[in-house]
């Protein structure tokens, strides 16, 4: 009887156990049910990433797009070390409204479409599941052969469509591969970096190229470091500078061996000028790097034009359809 | 002949070498990693010491391009719009002090200066109709 009694406690310990592990996997994650924090309340240096990751998802969205109008469109400009330049268009369609039930499984659909430079004509769908241990789902349309391939997930240290920026910094990356600490609270004293020869000048796709953004400047920042999990990698920390409002991260410095080795800036704007909507709901102006180890720079400036979000968009358009009516 | 086979190789690796660093040396020089740097050592020392006469840290300094300027202030936000959009600026000019600062507000967050010259004529326009009453 005691014996009974005593493996029975010990099953429901085990239960309870394997409950608490399963609750602290999902709250590791982030969706878009992640709730904005009162405005007085002290975070965390984990929340404050998981605020961050949330911001640069759309979560705020139900779908997100950076898409095409007429000849307009979103550029990435890489500059390699010896000055050659490279451009290339782009689209992208983020979906993060997937709640039905035969949709459980999956957190986001993102579609990409290249309509310059050695990518002309390429499609990519990457779809995401709310399983955090599942690699996320790449399908290319390949123009050449007009096939769509499936892929692996790249690794997070691939270079994104050529650039400075990694698969790891546009998306991949998640709150928990880092351990996270605050480092302060200051105002941001710098404008954010930009090609500085390029600057207001005309560019094909995007009309004019922008300016260096000074807006944030006086802006209150987080600094947090985000120490890398993964061994032998490429980066031992990062620091970021993320508005305390908006959750906003203006700028991140890769250092190796205690060296600065890369810079990202990203200057973001707020898609809704109402002082009632959520600050998260933001779209990025432009993104820019640069990489000390190379000297290689990259600038993707994205047209306030062509930003669109909550669009009565077909689910349907998240499918290997659209990669197949890509033009090339 | 190896020697001089080996000074000609020294010399291309030297020349190879200082133009993959071009780039690098370009941010370094027009200031940008200076001003950085600066920025992120206020973390550890608790005081920013900008570098002298910097382009990168939003003030005027020896740099006549007013359009950089960090707009923290409503009297820079007013210049920067001088400067930037001429017309509109005649309209904004003549709207009360708390539209001012509300569009002030609206371009700090927003950064969109097109959706700010069309709040500006709304705002002119609600102006007229409540001079007019």
């Amino acid at each position: 009887m005691n014996t009974h009694f005593k493996s029975a406690s010990w099953l429901s310990r085990l239960s309870l156990l394997l409950i608490s592990c399963v609750a602290s996997t999902t709250f590791a994650g982030v969706d878009s049910t992640l709730a904005l924090p009162a405005e007085d309340q002290n975070l965390s240096a984990e929340e404050i990433a998981r605020q961050v990751y949330f911001a640069n998802h759309f979560y705020a969205f139900k779908n997100f797009s950076i898409e095409r109008r007429g000849r307009t469109m979103t550029v990435l400009i890489n500059r390699s070390s010896s000055g050659k330049v490279s451009t290339t268009a782009l689209e992208r369609h983020l979906n993060n409204n997937y709640q039905l039930a035969e949709e459980e499984s999956i957190q986001s659909r993102d579609l990409a479409i290249f309509h310059s430079g050695k990518l002309r004509g390429t499609g990519m769908l990457i779809t995401e599941y709310q399983d955090e241990e599942k690699n996320k789902d790449y399908m290319v349309w390949l123009p050449a052969l007009r096939k769509i391939r499936r892929f692996a997930q790249p690794q997070h240290d691939d270079a994104w469509g050529g650039s400075v920026f990694t698969f790891g910094d546009v998306t991949l990356r998640k709150p928990d591969d880092e351990e996270h600490e605050l480092i302060g609270k200051k105002k941001l004293r710098t404008c954010l970096g930009a090609i500085d020869d390029l600057e207001n000048k005309h560019y094909r796709y995007v009309g004019e190229l922008p300016e260096r953004s000074c807006r944030h400047i006086n802006k209150q920042v987080y600094g947090l470091k985000s120490t890398t999990k993964f061994d032998y990698w490429w980066y031992d920390y990062r620091i970021s500078y993320i508005d305390t409002t908006s959750f906003a991260d203006y700028r991140t410095l890769y250092f190796k061996d205690d060296e600065l080795i890369k810079v990202i800036d990203r200057d973001w704007g707020l898609v809704d000028g109402d002082r009632e909507s959520d600050p998260r709901a933001l779209f990025w102006k432009y993104w820019y790097g640069l990489d000390l180890r190379t000297g290689q720079e990259s600038w993707a400036v994205i047209p306030k034009k062509v930003v669109s979000y909550n669009k009565n968009r077909r689910k349907s358009f998240w499918t290997e359809k659209t990669l197949r009516k890509i033009k090339r | 002949m190896r020697q001089i086979k080996l000074k000609q190789s020294l010399f291309l690796l030297s020349l190879l070498s200082s133009l993959s660093i071009g780039n690098q040396l370009d941010a370094a020089e027009n200031g940008y990693l200076d001003a950085i740097k600066a920025d992120y050592n206020e973390f550890n020392s608790g005081t920013f010491e900008p570098p002298a006469e910097s382009t990168w840290i939003g003030s005027l300094s020896t740099d006549t391009d007013n359009t950089r300027l960090s707009h923290d202030g409503l009297q820079d936000f007013s210049l920067f719009l001088k400067q930037a959009s001429p017309g509109s600026f005649i309209f904004y000019n003549k709207l009360p002090d708390r539209y001012k600062d509300q569009l002030h507000q609206q371009y700090l967050k927003s950064g969109n200066l097109d959706e700010i010259k069309k709040d500006i004529f709304n705002y002119s326009r609600e102006v007229k109709k409540q001079n007019l009453n």
